[in-house]
């Protein structure tokens, strides 16, 4: 196989497995914006939260697997009391909940500083070697990363279109006062959906904590993009969520091969930029 | 007597601005406030040290940023993420033509403004068309990808390492002066700042910045009272844009350096903080907020390295027990107090006692000709001006809309003759509001063309619709509930005007447009309530204030969407008597449900079911007709 189509597939794979995991974590955002009007900007820490805490499972276990399963679950209960005693009163006034989240994203990092310093730390691949995959030499880890989050991502799906909690968060997203007057226990809805959102951007944390640096900033880089993919799928759209998560990274994967890593991620921000400029409501709005 | 009746059109009375339609009035008014820190910060520049010196004049550069920023988003509801942008321009618009030119202070620094506003200019026009949440990511991204390509082109920038500058002596006037000698720099910020300041709480007050506060309050009506509000939106994302700038520009020079770091996205959230801090909407309180953060970041940082925690428990207390600032707060404070006072003040007297001055007698027929003989002298006089000639003013042809798979209207051609009171029926989801919405420009219809006195508007915007003399009021009540009445009047008085965004005068000072304003009140009754909150009137007078903003724009049609929906039965009455005094000297559409009151006083009926137009004729008619008993009245044809 010639270089440049090798090197391309190879970049475009690891853009896309990208994309999955900025999916995970944008259906979150996504999730909790449709449901509370929450504009979360600590959405990032909770990720990071999620990286760091598998940095400290690990070490207790010594094997990377548990992480997986306790780390979102810590990070979403954890989160139902910050929905209600926090974040409560400002739900449904978008901007407030912006410059309220700002200030807990300054709260979450300075702790999480406090407690593990600021080095970052690396997370050993779990799974060794590589894989042959339509000729290209891959990552295993990556590769049951993405696996994983995608079978979240469609946990997800069948959680919110076939089961009843699914139909409750949707009837709420809709139409809060109908849902109320239905007798939906909608304060009960808000507590799980931002539960249910904050371990999403938790499970992305973990999935990511082997691939990228684990540090009290991570989530800086990822808030953006996320809101980035959210945005341009269109506010409070899954579907256009994962689509928008999934183009975007593809295409970040073929730019680098031509261009440098910071003016790969200027040309993807221009790129989103002259979509919202045409279509205002996003691609799914 | 004349200058009761608002709709005769008298060119003494129309609303002219002075000197060139743009001064006005006094130009400052001076707050004991403002004079009383000014002084203190003056005195403070004799004494204080060092130390706190420097802090005061970070305070003040930050203080012309934050007050821009107020300007965007306190006043012309713009939340605006990427000012970073700006602040970034301006700082190396001055530091590299110093560095690389050799240029003067002074020069550098009108290249910074220069940059600012094309800067400005070209981001507006892509980003303020898009609003709410996709403004806010849209313009956090254009900064983001000008952060990331200043980080990069190192050469240029220096990268976030930055480019340092040793500014030469500056010269103002005869004298020379250092800008880092703490002396001179102090006055020259303090200076740029308080200007910045008087300039901007002018410019709120001019009839520019109250059409912003209309815009934050509702948009959509502020689109049909004639005002384009793009590019009254536009205006003020420029000047936050360029005074952001200039606060850069001032924090480079300040700093002796520029870093790719001033595009980085923290300096686009400081100016929300600082804001939530002090209070949007109010100038002095942003600078306040940016008082506070400076001390805290300052003094507290030196006790703590984690100080952000603290910061971020500050915020969020701030948001929860007091949303709109400090200075939001002590003026609520002081609010309450003077409560009783206004709400005795808006109590409600009798209300229509005024209307009299509409002439609006007797009915002698369904024709609704009122006989005040007041209205007979006014039409005598009037008797020149082109009105009851029985031409069509507006028509509409095959209109056609459809929402997603449901079709509102389909094929309306209705044809309206100059001076007809037309009423408009039809069982709920007929497609009454649609064809009002389609007429204004609000929603374009899927086929079919609108022409208004012959010319094609179908693909108008709404404010150019009504600056064609289409006037509207809307199901429910739309006003600017939080101002007071006279502002929602002023409003539309101000729109005829010539300069309606004049930044130079002071809104509500001419005495023509009062004149008008009050006169409008006083019509409609509402003059003991003209400076209550639009909000807290009873809804039979928020709708009789929706009609006097209607009719200050002076319009030649008046398109009514139920006015007599959810008043007060005993007050219909007088509604359906200012809706005929209304259709006296204008072209009058009016949507009801209330039968009698329709056959009361309509000249002629359209009754749409189903998106289609069934029946049309004299009220005499339309009781006879067959097939309007079976759809609109329930009557069986069995």
């Amino acid at each position: 196989m010639p270089d440049v189509v090798y090197n391309l597939l190879f970049l475009f794979t690891d853009g896309v497995i990208w994309g999955i995991l900025i999916a995970l974590i944008s259906l979150g955002l996504s999730l909790i914006f449709g449901i509370m009007g929450i504009i979360n900007m600590a959405h990032g820490d909770l990720y990071m939260i999620g990286a760091v805490l598998t940095v400290v499972v690990t070490g207790w276990f010594g094997i990377f697997l548990p992480a997986l399963i306790i780390v979102p679950i810590i990070v979403g209960v954890l989160a139902i009391p910050l929905e209600r005693w926090v974040l409560r009163p400002f739900e449904g006034k978008p901007l407030i909940t912006m410059v309220a989240t700002i200030g807990l994203s300054f709260i979450i990092q300075q702790c999480v500083l406090m407690a593990f310093g600021g080095t970052p730390k690396i997370v050993p691949y779990p799974i060794h070697g590589n894989i042959n995959l339509f000729g290209i030499s891959y990552p295993r880890y990556r590769l049951f990363a993405a696996a994983v989050g995608l079978l979240l991502i469609g946990l997800l799906w069948f959680a919110l279109h076939r089961t009843d909690f699914g139909i409750y968060i949707r009837a709420t997203m809709e139409n809060p006062e109908m849902a109320d007057s239905i007798g939906i226990n909608t304060n009960f809805i808000r507590a799980g959906t931002f539960g249910l959102g904050a371990g999403l951007a938790a499970a992305g944390g973990v999935l990511a904590a082997p691939i990228n640096q684990v540090f009290f900033l991570m989530g800086t880089d990822v808030i953006l993009l996320s809101f980035i993919v959210v945005i341009v799928g269109g506010l409070g759209s899954l579907q256009g969520a994962l689509i928008a998560a999934l183009i975007l990274s593809g295409v970040e994967g073929l730019l680098s091969a031509a261009l440098d890593p910071v003016q790969v991620k200027a040309a993807i921000m221009f790129l989103m930029a002259l979509i919202l400029v045409f279509r205002p409501r996003g691609l799914f709005g | 007597m004349m200058g009761t009746f608002p709709f005769h059109k008298k060119e003494g009375q129309r609303a002219r601005h002075g000197l060139f339609g743009l001064v006005s009035g006094s130009v400052f008014r001076w707050n004991p406030w403002t004079l009383g820190i000014l002084g203190v910060l003056i005195i403070a520049g004799f004494f204080v040290p060092v130390g706190f010196k420097s802090l005061l004049m970070i305070m003040f550069i930050y203080s012309i940023f934050a007050m821009a920023y107020d300007v965007l988003l306190g006043y012309a509801n713009q939340p605006s993420l990427g000012q970073s942008l700006f602040f970034g321009i301006g700082a190396y618009s001055i530091v590299l033509p110093v560095l690389r030119l050799g240029a003067s202070f002074w020069d550098a620094l009108v290249l910074a403004i220069a940059a600012g506003t094309i800067a400005a200019v070209l981001v507006g026009l892509l980003a303020v068309r898009v609003t709410e949440a996709y403004h806010v990511i849209l313009t956090a991204i254009i900064a983001s990808v000008v952060y990331l390509l200043a980080k990069n082109m190192t050469p240029l920038t220096g990268g976030s390492g930055g480019l340092p500058i040793d500014m030469p002596p500056v010269a103002l006037g005869p004298l020379k002066f250092s800008v880092y000698d703490p002396a001179t720099c102090y006055f020259i910020l303090l200076a740029f700042a308080f200007i910045v300041y008087l300039v901007l709480e002018h410019l709120v007050h001019s009839p520019l910045g109250r059409v912003w506060v209309a815009i934050r309050e509702n948009e959509v009506r502020t689109s049909f009272l004639r005002y384009n509000v793009f590019y009254y939106k536009l205006a003020a994302f420029v000047l936050a844009g360029v005074l952001t700038a200039l606060s850069g520009a001032l924090y480079a020079v300040r700093l002796r350096y520029s870093s790719a770091e001033f595009f980085a996205f923290n300096w686009s959230v400081l100016p929300f903080v600082w804001g939530i801090l002090g209070g949007f909407g109010t100038l002095i309180g942003p600078t306040a907020g940016v008082a506070l953060f400076t001390l805290f970041q300052f003094y507290v940082s030196a006790w703590w390295t984690h100080y952000l925690i603290l910061f971020g428990c500050l915020i969020i207390v701030m948001l929860r027990w007091a949303p709109k600032g400090i200075v939001g707060y002590i003026n609520e404070r002081k609010t309450q107090h003077t409560k009783p006072d206004q709400e005795r003040h808006v109590f409600r007297k009798g209300a229509f006692k005024h209307l009299d001055l509409m002439g609006a007698g007797p009915i002698r027929s369904h024709n609704g000709i009122a006989g005040s003989e007041k209205i007979v002298a006014e039409r005598k006089h009037n008797s020149g001006v082109p009105g009851r000639e029985q031409q069509p003013i507006l028509e509409t042809f095959d209109i056609v809309v459809k929402f997603g798979g449901m079709t509102a209207l389909d094929g309306v051609n209705l044809r309206v003759l100059t001076g007809e009171l037309r009423a408009i029926i039809g069982p709920n989801g007929a497609g009454k509001t649609t064809l009002f919405n389609t007429i204004t420009g609000a929603v374009k219809p899927s086929s079919g063309r609108v022409l208004l006195r012959g010319k094609n508007i179908t693909d108008f915007q709404p404010h150019e619709i009504c600056r064609g003399g289409v006037a509207r009021t809307f199901q429910i009540p739309n006003i600017f509930s939080e101002l007071s009445v006279k502002e929602n009047v002023w409003l539309g008085v101000n729109s005829k005007a010539k300069v309606p965004w004049s930044p130079i005068a002071r809104a509500g000072q001419l005495s023509t447009i009062s004149y008008e304003v009050e006169r409008l009140c006083e019509m409609m009754g509402l003059i003991d309530k003209i400076h209550a909150t639009a909000g807290s009137l009873s809804h039979g007078d928020q709708r009789l204030l929706e009609i006097a903003v209607a009719l200050s724009l002076d319009p030649d049609i008046l398109l009514l969407d139920e006015p007599t929906q959810g008043v007060d039965p005993r007050e219909v009455e007088n509604m359906n008597k200012v809706v005929r005094g209304i259709a006296e000297r204008k072209t009058v559409l009016v949507i009801d449900h209330n039968m009698a009151t329709v056959l009361d006083i309509a000249q002629t009926i359209t009754v749409l079911d189903h998106g289609r137009i069934i029946a049309e004729g004299v009220p005499s008619d339309i009781i006879a007709d067959k097939r309007v008993q079976e759809v609109y009245l329930g009557i069986s044809r069995d």
